[in-house]
């Protein structure tokens, strides 16, 4: 076991830095994760709480997958492909707090592509482009 | 796990592809907004991504060994042949690999299938099915 300093968050807001091993770091997670699926079950969920649940749901499941094919067909992203319009604005924002794998969601959900060719695989490109197209539609600020 | 030492800090910025091809500004992967080498078919397959990486001079050889004349990277695959995860030899001989957007981490090449399974027992590696090579030289 490897003792580093890693920075992780136990909520969708915050992020500490804290000397824990990596295996500690995975332990918290899974913690967070069960603690946040009794307090939220889907079934009463709201479009923004059932967003977050997915999308919570997602990222911890393809943290370790590097294939993209794999990360945008997890059927948590793919509900939230389901869940349509009304998650754009919340995928947007997701964007501006981090780069992740949205494009996919965002080029199915619209049926647009902001993003230029020599841009792909550079996540904080894509990311300046779907913001651009956020604000230019009015979906953020 | 002894044998693993974490070597970044975790980002979504590139993945193990990216890395064992020396970038690590973008996420490689023959689908959707990922980069992929121009001219590569976009089918996962081993022989795929033993093209992609020809297009940085890679070529396949037949042993893991520490050769000071070269670069070297390794491929893994699933049961089902995909490829699933690259990693790329070091000066010391031991193997450094992105784990998906998470850290990159320094290893021995025989425990980090074991080693992802015990991070998460649905995250499966798979086994090296390839070593690819580069004369060092002709990349400094």
């Amino acid at each position: 076991m490897s003792g580093v300093a890693i920075n992780y968050s136990l909520t969708s807001g915050g992020n500490q830095s804290a000397g824990i091993s990596i295996e500690s770091y995975f332990i918290l997670k899974k913690m967070s994760e069960l603690a946040e699926h009794f307090c939220f079950p889907a079934s009463r969920q709201s479009t923004k709480e059932k967003f977050y649940t997915l999308m919570r749901t997602w990222k911890k499941e393809v943290l370790l997958l590097s294939s993209t094919t794999k990360i945008v067909t997890h059927p948590s992203y793919q509900r939230i492909i389901g869940m349509g319009q009304d998650v754009i604005p919340l995928i947007l924002r997701e964007f501006e707090r981090e780069p992740n794998h949205w494009s996919w969601a965002l080029r199915a959900i619209t049926g647009e592509d902001p993003v230029a060719l020599e841009d792909r695989g550079n996540l904080m490109k894509i990311r300046e482009a779907w913001l651009k197209w956020g604000k230019e539609h009015g979906y953020i600020e | 796990m002894i044998g693993v030492i974490a070597r970044s800090p975790e980002t979504p910025t590139y993945n193990c592809i990216a890395l064992s091809a020396g970038d690590d500004t973008r996420w490689w992967w023959p689908a959707g907004d990922s980069y992929w080498p121009k001219g590569i078919s976009k089918d996962v397959t081993l022989e795929v991504f033993i093209q992609a990486f020809s297009t940085l001079d890679y070529v396949p050889c037949d042993n893991y060994e520490l050769d000071s004349c070269f670069e070297k990277i390794v491929i893994f695959v699933d049961d089902n042949g995909e490829p699933t995860h690259a990693a790329r030899q070091l000066e010391n001989g031991k193997w450094i690999s992105k784990l998906g957007q998470y850290i990159d981490v320094e290893h021995e090449l025989n425990i980090l299938r074991d080693y992802v399974l015990s991070l998460d027992k649905n995250t499966d590696y798979g086994y090296p099915a390839i070593i690819l090579r580069r004369p060092k030289k002709l990349h400094r």
